[in-house]
Formats: C-alpha cells, structure tokens, sequence
C-alpha cells in the first residue's frame, strides 16, 4: 500500500507541473470516414456519483492508463473515488508510473466505446481474446477491482459520443 | 394471495460410480421430459424462466438438476472430496443426466444444455444415442481450448471477478436485470466448481476427431448459439454442425453465452420452433 500511495505522490507531482499541458478530451480520427469525440472532463463526477462505481470500487488507490492508439489517458483513483483524468499525448511522459495499463489502438477503442458494442467489444476478455487488446500491470490489482474498471467502461460508453 | 409458481423442487439420491450423490431438481409441466443442465460454476436457477413458462409446461415435462457440488446438490458424504481439486470429467458429466434420466423413468428425454451442457449434448449424441430422442446444444463447440487456468481458482482472486466477467460473454441488448441475475447466480458458486468445471469445456471436451460418428437418426442434434458468446463463437458451432451429418445450427442473434437466462423470452423464440418439431416428430 506504501509503494502506491508514493507512485500516487509523484504522478501528483508530475501531474501538477504538466497541468497547463493537460486536457481530458480526446478526438479519435479513425481510418475511414467515422470520427468519435470522447469527452471526459465529466468521467470523475460521472463515476464518483455512480452507485455501482461508488460500491466495486471501494477501498480502491490506483492509477489506470488506458493507452488509446498513441494516446494515453491515466485516471487516479484514491480512496474509491476518481481523483484526476489526464489525457493527450503530452500530458506525461511515458515514465509516468500506472498500476493498470490497458491498451489497445484508437479504432479499437472506438468500437469499444460504443454505446451498444458490437460482438466481442462488449468487456475486455473478448476483446483482447479477439480485437488486440492488452492488459498489464498489477494483475492482482485488476482482478480485484475489475467489477468497478468493468463500470467505468459502461460509464465512458454513456459519454461517448 | 402471492403468486405461486408452479415449479417444484425435489432431491433424488444417484448412485454413479460406487458413490452415492444427492441432487437437487426442479420440475415443472408434463408431456415429453425435457431434461435441462446449466453452466460452468453455476445451478439449475439459469433455467427458472423455462420452467415457469406455461407454453413449455403444457408439451413438455421440464427439468432442470443441479450437477453434483453445484446449487443445493452439496457433495457426496461417502467422499472426501476435500482433498482433491474439484474436477469435472466427461464421463462423470455425461452419467449424471443419464442416471437421472434412468431413475426417474424418463422415456428417452429431450436434453438441453447451455455452455459446458452444450457440449455434453454432443457427447451425450455420441456415446449415448439410445437414451435420448434429442439434443439442444447452446453454445456448443468441437472443443474450447485454453479455459482451464489458475485464475478461475486463485486464493487472491474472488468469486465477484468471475462473477463479473460474465457480463461480456452476453449481449449488451439482453435485459440488465436478467444479466444481472446471471451474475449474481455466478457469483454463488463454490470456489473451486467454476475452475473444475471448465476442465471438462477445455480439456475433457473434444470431438474433433469423432464428431463426424453422430448418428442423427438415433438422436437428432439442434446447435444454437448467441452472436454475443466469444467463448464458444458462432463460427464454431457452425463447424461442429457441419461435422456432424444431420444436425441444424441457427446463430441467436442479440444473445449472448447464457441465453436462457440472460434473455429467456428472445432465447425461446429460437428454441421453441426447435421443440415444437421434436413434438412433431414424436
């Protein structure tokens, strides 16, 4: 607990001096014609009034990164409740530390995020069984609280748009 | 007056393999038995809907059992299964339908299974052609590689993981509170049963080299699967229809791994054409 309450402090750190460089909104350009804006200045008050989030993610200190194509967004959680949400590709350096990283490329993520998603979209096990998605980080982490980073997604898919 | 339904509950005592097990079963309905097994980690609750439903009742005498170690069929008193890793094998699997259906004095049953019971419905076609007049296979494959893994049994992972993970093998268009449901049933099961259970999905369970040996006039053999199952895709429930001469395949569209319970109304619109033919045919 000791060690991620320091990767907390210095992602704080980092986090507090980039913050002129720091938005949480992304706009995937997907090969073809469709394109997908994503928002997320709202995803803290979103989760953070959410019944379910508020409940699997009890007790919860992390830090995600979801790794959208060459964009990376990191979300901080402490004490249960999203703290911070920092996207773009400059926000941070690639050292920036994250307990849970989920990857996939920007039109992957896009068919994800899809308010109903298509056959095997729908959670990460299909999709990294079947559309390129990868998960790392502190395993033991994310099987514990995969019912709340299963929510966040749902809550994400209600702001995409 | 409350509502009451008119499924009931029983225990029958099954003696398979020298030991004695004591299983619980829930009926409803009469007419052609209709014995229905549930999925991986799970119980007999996944098929409350079916057993409820009136249409079903009046052709068909419903039943749905809970496997040994799962539901209220607790584990054998004569055994001690504590110490060995739960497991379950082909041939244990495929003799508790069969044994049941034998004690009970059932007359060549229809059998439907979902998941790890739709695979068994395969098996239960090839080694077991005369004691069924049909098998429904939801979810059903060749085989299922790769499903039998630590994490499904890890003192650092819990029950409310696997619990969760199931809401991405269902369709997101399947009613919440019935997905929800799904869950929670999962959610209950003993620690070890999920994991044991999937050696037989992923490990006992291959009929790549025999498929082609089910004989469809001694028991006929209906696949079905959802469009929004990735453990078991359609595509390969079309091949093992293909494999094996005779059978019918159809994709459920909008339905997911656990259709009977995740969405029961849609599921029977796909199943009940299914049994109306086996009436037919009777």
């Amino acid at each position: 607990m000791s060690s991620e309450k320091s990767r907390g402090l210095t992602l704080k750190s980092e986090l507090r001096n980039k913050k002129s460089a720091t938005r949480s909104a992304w706009t995937a350009e997907k090969e073809g014609s469709r394109t997908m804006s994503m928002t997320f200045d709202t995803l803290p008050a979103a989760a953070n009034s959410d019944p379910e989030f508020r409940i699997t993610a009890r007790f919860w200190n992390s830090t995600l990164r979801l790794d959208m194509g060459d964009v990376p967004l990191l979300i901080r959680i402490e004490k249960g409740q999203i703290t911070e949400v920092v996207s773009g590709e400059h926000a941070f350096s690639l050292l920036t530390p994250a307990n849970i990283v989920v990857s996939a490329p920007a039109g992957e993520w896009q068919k994800f995020l899809e308010r109903i998603p298509k056959p095997f979209y729908v959670d990460l096990w299909g999709a990294t069984a079947y559309h390129g998605f990868k998960v790392g980080g502190d395993m033991e982490s994310f099987y514990a609280y995969y019912p709340a980073v299963r929510r966040l997604f749902d809550i994400m898919r209600a702001l995409t748009h | 007056m409350a509502r009451l339904e008119k499924t009931t509950g029983r225990y029958i005592y099954l003696t398979i393999d020298n030991v004695e097990y004591r299983l619980y079963f829930e009926e409803n309905g009469s007419g052609i038995p209709l014995l229905m097994q549930h999925t991986a980690g799970a119980d007999g609750r996944q098929w409350r809907h079916f057993l409820a439903n009136e249409r079903l009742a009046q052709h068909f005498r419903m039943i749905a059992y809970d496997l040994p170690y799962h539901g209220k069929s607790v584990p054998p008193t004569e055994k001690e299964w504590w110490k060995e890793e739960y497991k379950l094998t082909k041939d244990f699997f495929m003799k508790v339908p069969v044994t049941l259906s034998r004690e009970l004095g059932l007359e060549r049953p229809v059998y439907m299974g979902s998941s790890i019971g739709g695979h068994l419905a395969t098996d239960l076609a090839l080694h077991y052609p005369n004691e069924f007049r049909a098998v429904i296979g939801l979810e059903a494959a060749l085989a299922t590689p790769g499903g039998f893994r630590d994490a499904w049994y890890h003192p650092r992972i819990s029950n409310e993981f696997k619990s969760s993970a199931m809401f991405g093998i269902m369709s997101p268009t399947s009613p919440e509170k019935y997905r929800r449901e799904t869950c929670w049933v999962y959610s209950q099961g003993a620690p070890p049963v999920f994991k044991g259970d999937l050696y037989y999905y992923s490990v006992d369970h291959d009929l790549t080299q025999t498929a082609e040996q089910i004989d469809t006039t001694k028991v006929a053999v209906y696949l079905l699967t959802g469009e929004y199952d990735w453990a078991s895709p359609p595509e390969m429930s079309a091949e093992l229809a293909r494999r094996i001469k005779g059978a019918k395949y159809q994709t459920m569209t909008g339905l997911g791994h656990f259709p009977m319970s995740e969405d029961p109304e849609r599921c029977l619109t796909f199943v009940e054409p299914i049994l109306k033919e086996i009436r037919e045919r009777k």
